[in-house]
Protein backbone atom coordinates (compact mmCIF):
# COMPACT_ATOMS: atom_id res chain seq x y z
CA UNK A 1 0.00 0.00 0.00
CA UNK A 2 1.63 3.50 -0.45
CA UNK A 3 -0.15 4.72 1.98
CA UNK A 4 -2.23 7.00 0.35
CA UNK A 5 -6.01 6.85 1.22
CA UNK A 6 -8.19 4.29 -0.96
CA UNK A 7 -10.71 6.48 -3.19
CA UNK A 8 -13.56 4.29 -1.91
CA UNK A 9 -17.05 6.56 -1.68
CA UNK A 10 -17.32 5.74 2.21
CA UNK A 11 -14.02 7.89 2.82
CA UNK A 12 -15.40 10.93 1.25
CA UNK A 13 -18.59 10.67 2.76
CA UNK A 14 -16.56 10.34 6.40
CA UNK A 15 -14.75 13.16 5.27
CA UNK A 16 -18.09 14.87 5.17
CA UNK A 17 -19.05 13.74 8.35
CA UNK A 18 -16.43 14.37 10.54
CA UNK A 19 -16.63 17.92 9.10
CA UNK A 20 -20.37 18.20 9.91
CA UNK A 21 -19.56 16.97 13.17
CA UNK A 22 -16.83 19.68 13.92
CA UNK A 23 -19.29 22.11 12.73
CA UNK A 24 -22.19 21.12 14.93
CA UNK A 25 -20.63 22.29 18.44
CA UNK A 26 -22.92 23.27 20.73
CA UNK A 27 -22.16 27.24 21.93
CA UNK A 28 -20.81 26.27 25.49
CA UNK A 29 -18.33 24.09 24.02
CA UNK A 30 -17.35 26.95 21.18
CA UNK A 31 -17.43 29.53 23.99
CA UNK A 32 -14.65 26.94 26.41
CA UNK A 33 -12.18 26.51 23.12
CA UNK A 34 -12.64 30.35 22.60
CA UNK A 35 -11.51 30.66 26.27
CA UNK A 36 -8.85 27.70 25.96
CA UNK A 37 -7.49 29.21 22.87
CA UNK A 38 -6.93 33.14 23.95
CA UNK A 39 -5.03 31.76 27.53
CA UNK A 40 -3.15 29.86 25.36
CA UNK A 41 -2.25 33.03 23.03
CA UNK A 42 -1.53 34.91 26.17
CA UNK A 43 1.15 32.45 27.15
CA UNK A 44 4.88 33.14 27.03
CA UNK A 45 6.28 32.25 24.01
CA UNK A 46 9.90 30.70 23.38
CA UNK A 47 11.61 33.74 20.94
CA UNK A 48 13.00 33.15 17.37
CA UNK A 49 16.12 32.45 18.14
CA UNK A 50 15.82 29.52 20.78
CA UNK A 51 13.50 27.90 17.93
CA UNK A 52 16.10 27.97 15.49
CA UNK A 53 18.71 26.84 17.93
CA UNK A 54 16.42 24.01 19.13
CA UNK A 55 15.62 23.51 15.13
CA UNK A 56 19.44 23.31 13.68
CA UNK A 57 22.14 23.53 17.37
CA UNK A 58 20.80 20.57 18.97
CA UNK A 59 20.39 18.12 16.46
CA UNK A 60 23.79 19.36 14.85
CA UNK A 61 25.34 18.51 18.60
CA UNK A 62 24.01 15.50 18.30
CA UNK A 63 25.53 14.81 15.49
CA UNK A 64 28.86 15.71 16.61
CA UNK A 65 28.21 13.89 19.72
CA UNK A 66 26.92 10.98 17.84
CA UNK A 67 30.35 11.01 15.46
CA UNK A 68 32.22 11.64 18.85
CA UNK A 69 30.92 8.01 19.96
CA UNK A 70 31.44 6.25 16.84
CA UNK A 71 34.95 7.85 16.80
CA UNK A 72 35.71 6.60 20.24
CA UNK A 73 34.26 3.53 20.01
CA UNK A 74 36.20 2.06 16.54
CA UNK A 75 37.61 -0.83 16.46
CA UNK A 76 39.26 -1.30 13.40
CA UNK A 77 40.89 2.36 13.85
CA UNK A 78 44.48 2.01 15.69
CA UNK A 79 45.69 4.52 18.79
CA UNK A 80 47.81 6.92 17.76
CA UNK A 81 50.36 5.52 20.66
CA UNK A 82 50.04 2.10 18.90
CA UNK A 83 51.57 3.24 15.12
CA UNK A 84 55.20 1.67 15.21
CA UNK A 85 55.42 0.70 18.81
CA UNK A 86 54.72 -2.98 18.09
CA UNK A 87 51.49 -3.17 19.68
CA UNK A 88 48.79 -5.86 18.21
CA UNK A 89 45.86 -3.75 16.75
CA UNK A 90 43.20 -4.68 18.55
CA UNK A 91 41.12 -7.88 16.99
CA UNK A 92 37.96 -7.73 19.46
CA UNK A 93 36.74 -4.79 21.48
CA UNK A 94 33.67 -6.53 22.48
CA UNK A 95 31.57 -3.38 21.46
CA UNK A 96 29.56 -3.58 17.88
CA UNK A 97 28.02 -1.05 15.87
CA UNK A 98 25.70 -2.69 13.28
CA UNK A 99 25.38 -1.16 10.35
CA UNK A 100 21.48 0.69 10.97
CA UNK A 101 22.80 2.51 14.33
CA UNK A 102 24.01 5.49 13.01
CA UNK A 103 20.49 6.38 11.62
CA UNK A 104 18.98 5.69 14.59
CA UNK A 105 21.27 7.77 16.67
CA UNK A 106 20.88 10.41 14.47
CA UNK A 107 16.87 10.03 14.97
CA UNK A 108 17.26 9.96 18.81
CA UNK A 109 19.30 13.28 18.72
CA UNK A 110 16.65 15.29 16.02
CA UNK A 111 14.02 14.27 19.21
CA UNK A 112 15.71 15.31 21.99
CA UNK A 113 14.21 19.01 21.47
CA UNK A 114 10.94 16.74 22.58
CA UNK A 115 12.43 14.40 25.05
CA UNK A 116 13.67 17.99 26.55
CA UNK A 117 9.99 19.51 26.67
CA UNK A 118 8.46 16.00 28.40
CA UNK A 119 11.22 16.40 31.32
CA UNK A 120 10.48 20.05 31.91
CA UNK A 121 6.90 19.21 31.52
CA UNK A 122 7.29 15.96 34.26
CA UNK A 123 9.64 18.44 36.48
CA UNK A 124 7.05 21.03 36.80
CA UNK A 125 4.26 18.51 37.17
CA UNK A 126 2.21 20.60 34.21
CA UNK B 1 26.85 55.55 -13.83
CA UNK B 2 26.29 52.78 -11.65
CA UNK B 3 23.54 50.96 -11.03
CA UNK B 4 22.59 51.03 -7.17
CA UNK B 5 19.96 48.53 -6.06
CA UNK B 6 17.90 50.58 -3.60
CA UNK B 7 15.15 48.90 -2.04
CA UNK B 8 11.72 50.27 -2.16
CA UNK B 9 10.10 52.08 0.75
CA UNK B 10 7.35 49.25 0.76
CA UNK B 11 10.02 46.38 1.28
CA UNK B 12 11.82 48.72 3.74
CA UNK B 13 8.52 49.23 5.70
CA UNK B 14 8.21 45.55 5.41
CA UNK B 15 11.29 44.91 6.87
CA UNK B 16 13.99 46.86 8.72
CA UNK B 17 11.40 49.56 9.65
CA UNK B 18 8.32 47.38 10.94
CA UNK B 19 7.19 47.72 14.69
CA UNK B 20 8.26 45.00 16.87
CA UNK B 21 4.94 45.55 18.03
CA UNK B 22 3.35 44.71 14.65
CA UNK B 23 5.12 41.87 14.04
CA UNK B 24 4.41 40.58 17.43
CA UNK B 25 0.44 40.98 16.30
CA UNK B 26 0.91 39.70 13.13
CA UNK B 27 2.24 36.01 14.82
CA UNK B 28 -0.19 36.12 17.73
CA UNK B 29 -2.84 36.63 14.67
CA UNK B 30 -0.96 33.80 12.85
CA UNK B 31 -1.37 31.84 15.60
CA UNK B 32 -5.08 32.11 16.69
CA UNK B 33 -6.01 31.60 12.95
CA UNK B 34 -4.33 28.32 13.42
CA UNK B 35 -5.71 27.20 16.40
CA UNK B 36 -9.11 28.78 15.61
CA UNK B 37 -8.76 25.95 12.32
CA UNK B 38 -7.18 22.71 14.21
CA UNK B 39 -9.65 23.06 17.66
CA UNK B 40 -12.37 21.48 16.07
CA UNK B 41 -10.82 18.89 14.53
CA UNK B 42 -8.53 18.04 17.62
CA UNK B 43 -11.28 18.34 20.04
CA UNK B 44 -13.10 15.27 18.44
CA UNK B 45 -9.95 13.49 17.99
CA UNK B 46 -9.82 13.86 22.06
CA UNK B 47 -13.46 12.84 22.18
CA UNK B 48 -12.67 9.49 19.92
CA UNK B 49 -10.09 9.17 22.40
CA UNK B 50 -11.49 9.59 25.95
CA UNK B 51 -15.36 9.09 25.09
CA UNK B 52 -16.01 12.16 27.18
CA UNK B 53 -16.35 15.72 26.11
CA UNK B 54 -15.12 17.44 29.20
CA UNK B 55 -11.90 15.00 29.26
CA UNK B 56 -11.45 16.00 25.50
CA UNK B 57 -11.69 19.91 26.15
CA UNK B 58 -9.16 19.25 29.04
CA UNK B 59 -7.12 17.60 26.71
CA UNK B 60 -7.03 20.23 24.24
CA UNK B 61 -6.65 22.52 26.33
CA UNK B 62 -3.11 21.14 27.47
CA UNK B 63 -1.97 20.65 24.11
CA UNK B 64 -2.89 24.06 22.96
CA UNK B 65 -0.74 25.54 26.00
CA UNK B 66 2.30 22.92 25.28
CA UNK B 67 2.22 23.71 21.78
CA UNK B 68 2.25 27.56 22.32
CA UNK B 69 4.63 26.96 24.72
CA UNK B 70 7.04 25.59 22.73
CA UNK B 71 6.12 25.59 18.71
CA UNK B 72 5.25 29.07 18.42
CA UNK B 73 8.25 30.08 17.29
CA UNK B 74 8.28 27.29 14.32
CA UNK B 75 7.66 28.12 10.98
CA UNK B 76 3.60 28.16 10.44
CA UNK B 77 4.12 25.40 7.62
CA UNK B 78 5.19 22.83 10.73
CA UNK B 79 2.67 23.80 13.29
CA UNK B 80 0.31 21.45 11.99
CA UNK B 81 2.25 18.10 12.63
CA UNK B 82 3.85 19.94 15.77
CA UNK B 83 0.52 20.41 16.99
CA UNK B 84 -1.18 16.83 16.78
CA UNK B 85 2.36 15.63 18.39
CA UNK B 86 1.62 17.50 21.52
CA UNK B 87 -2.08 16.35 20.89
CA UNK B 88 -1.14 13.02 20.48
CA UNK B 89 1.23 13.02 23.49
CA UNK B 90 -1.56 14.51 26.01
CA UNK B 91 -3.61 11.95 24.95
CA UNK B 92 -1.20 9.33 25.56
CA UNK B 93 -0.97 10.47 29.07
CA UNK B 94 -4.34 10.73 29.28
CA UNK B 95 -4.43 7.14 28.36
CA UNK B 96 -1.78 5.99 30.95
CA UNK B 97 -3.02 8.04 33.86
CA UNK B 98 -6.92 6.45 33.26
CA UNK B 99 -5.33 2.99 32.98
CA UNK B 100 -3.36 3.64 36.12
CA UNK B 101 -7.35 5.20 37.67
CA UNK B 102 -8.92 2.15 36.41
CA UNK B 103 -6.40 -0.25 38.40
CA UNK B 104 -7.07 1.87 41.69
CA UNK B 105 -10.47 1.85 40.91
CA UNK B 106 -10.81 -1.50 40.22
CA UNK B 107 -8.90 -1.72 43.37
CA UNK B 108 -11.67 -0.01 45.66
CA UNK B 109 -14.29 -1.84 43.98
CA UNK B 110 -13.09 -4.78 45.18
CA UNK B 111 -12.74 -3.53 48.39
CA UNK B 112 -15.80 -1.18 48.58
CA UNK B 113 -18.27 -2.96 46.05
CA UNK B 114 -18.56 0.48 44.43
CA UNK B 115 -18.96 1.59 40.68
CA UNK B 116 -16.30 3.76 38.93
CA UNK B 117 -17.00 6.23 37.10
CA UNK B 118 -14.12 5.72 34.48
CA UNK B 119 -15.73 6.19 30.86
CA UNK B 120 -14.76 3.39 28.74
CA UNK B 121 -12.67 4.20 26.25
CA UNK B 122 -14.65 1.81 23.57
CA UNK B 123 -18.04 3.45 24.31
CA UNK B 124 -19.15 5.43 21.06
CA UNK B 125 -19.07 8.55 23.00
CA UNK B 126 -20.91 12.08 22.36
CA UNK B 127 -20.51 12.05 18.58
CA UNK B 128 -22.86 9.56 17.93
CA UNK B 129 -25.41 11.33 18.83
CA UNK B 130 -24.72 14.17 16.11
CA UNK B 131 -25.22 11.58 13.70
CA UNK B 132 -28.76 11.49 11.72
CA UNK B 133 -28.55 8.32 9.78
CA UNK B 134 -27.90 5.08 10.39
CA UNK B 135 -25.04 5.24 7.90
CA UNK B 136 -23.21 7.93 9.82
CA UNK B 137 -23.72 6.39 12.92
CA UNK B 138 -22.40 3.35 11.82
CA UNK B 139 -19.40 5.11 10.65
CA UNK B 140 -18.87 7.08 13.74
CA UNK B 141 -19.18 3.99 16.16
CA UNK B 142 -16.83 2.12 13.83
CA UNK B 143 -14.22 4.75 14.08
CA UNK B 144 -14.72 4.76 18.02
CA UNK B 145 -13.94 1.41 18.71
CA UNK B 146 -10.85 1.36 16.25
CA UNK B 147 -7.22 1.14 18.29
CA UNK B 148 -6.50 4.29 18.56
CA UNK B 149 -2.50 4.34 16.80
CA UNK B 150 -5.20 3.35 13.51
CA UNK B 151 -7.77 5.73 14.39
CA UNK B 152 -5.42 8.32 14.52
CA UNK B 153 -3.44 7.61 11.52
CA UNK B 154 -6.86 7.52 9.82
CA UNK B 155 -7.86 11.08 10.83
CA UNK B 156 -4.70 12.63 10.37
CA UNK B 157 -4.46 11.61 6.93
CA UNK B 158 -7.68 11.42 5.84
CA UNK B 159 -9.37 14.13 7.80
CA UNK B 160 -6.83 16.25 8.58
CA UNK B 161 -5.03 15.47 5.01
CA UNK B 162 -1.89 15.32 6.43
CA UNK B 163 1.27 13.54 4.10
CA UNK B 164 2.57 9.99 5.47
CA UNK B 165 5.84 12.26 6.48
CA UNK B 166 3.77 14.69 8.22
CA UNK B 167 1.64 12.03 9.96
CA UNK B 168 4.92 9.70 11.23
CA UNK B 169 5.93 13.29 12.82
CA UNK B 170 2.68 14.32 14.62
CA UNK B 171 3.03 9.88 15.79
CA UNK B 172 6.07 9.85 16.46
CA UNK B 173 6.17 6.71 14.39
CA UNK B 174 7.92 5.28 10.96
CA UNK B 175 6.88 6.19 7.54
CA UNK B 176 6.31 2.48 7.06
CA UNK B 177 4.17 2.42 10.66
CA UNK B 178 1.74 4.87 9.12
CA UNK B 179 1.16 2.92 6.27
CA UNK B 180 0.22 -0.10 8.47
CA UNK B 181 -2.02 1.62 10.73
CA UNK B 182 -3.86 3.23 8.04
CA UNK B 183 -4.06 -0.11 5.98
CA UNK B 184 -5.40 -2.00 9.14
CA UNK B 185 -7.79 1.46 9.68
CA UNK B 186 -8.93 1.40 6.32
CA UNK B 187 -9.94 -2.69 6.60
CA UNK B 188 -11.39 -2.65 9.45
CA UNK B 189 -13.58 0.23 9.34
CA UNK B 190 -14.96 -1.17 5.71
CA UNK B 191 -14.99 -4.79 7.24
CA UNK B 192 -17.83 -3.26 10.02
CA UNK B 193 -19.57 -1.29 7.41
CA UNK B 194 -20.11 -4.02 5.30
CA UNK B 195 -21.25 -5.73 8.47
CA UNK B 196 -23.37 -3.15 9.43
CA UNK B 197 -25.06 -3.46 6.13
Amino acid sequence: MSGKPDNDPWISDARALLDASARQLDDATVARLARARRAALDLPRAPRWTARWRSWGLPLAGLAAACAILVALNPGHPRRADVGSGAQPPVASGVEIEAGASDEIIDLYQDLEFYAWLDVREDTGG
Amino acid sequence: MPNFCVPAISELNATALQDPRDVNAAEAASLDEFLKRVERRGLRMAEFATGSREEALDVLQEAMFGFVRHYAAKPPAEWAPLFYRVLDSRLNDWRRRRRVLGQRFTAMDDDEGGASDVPDPGEPGPLLRLAGDQAGSALLDALARLPHRQRQTFLLRVWEGLDVAATAAAMRCSEGSVKTHLSRALENLRRRLETWK
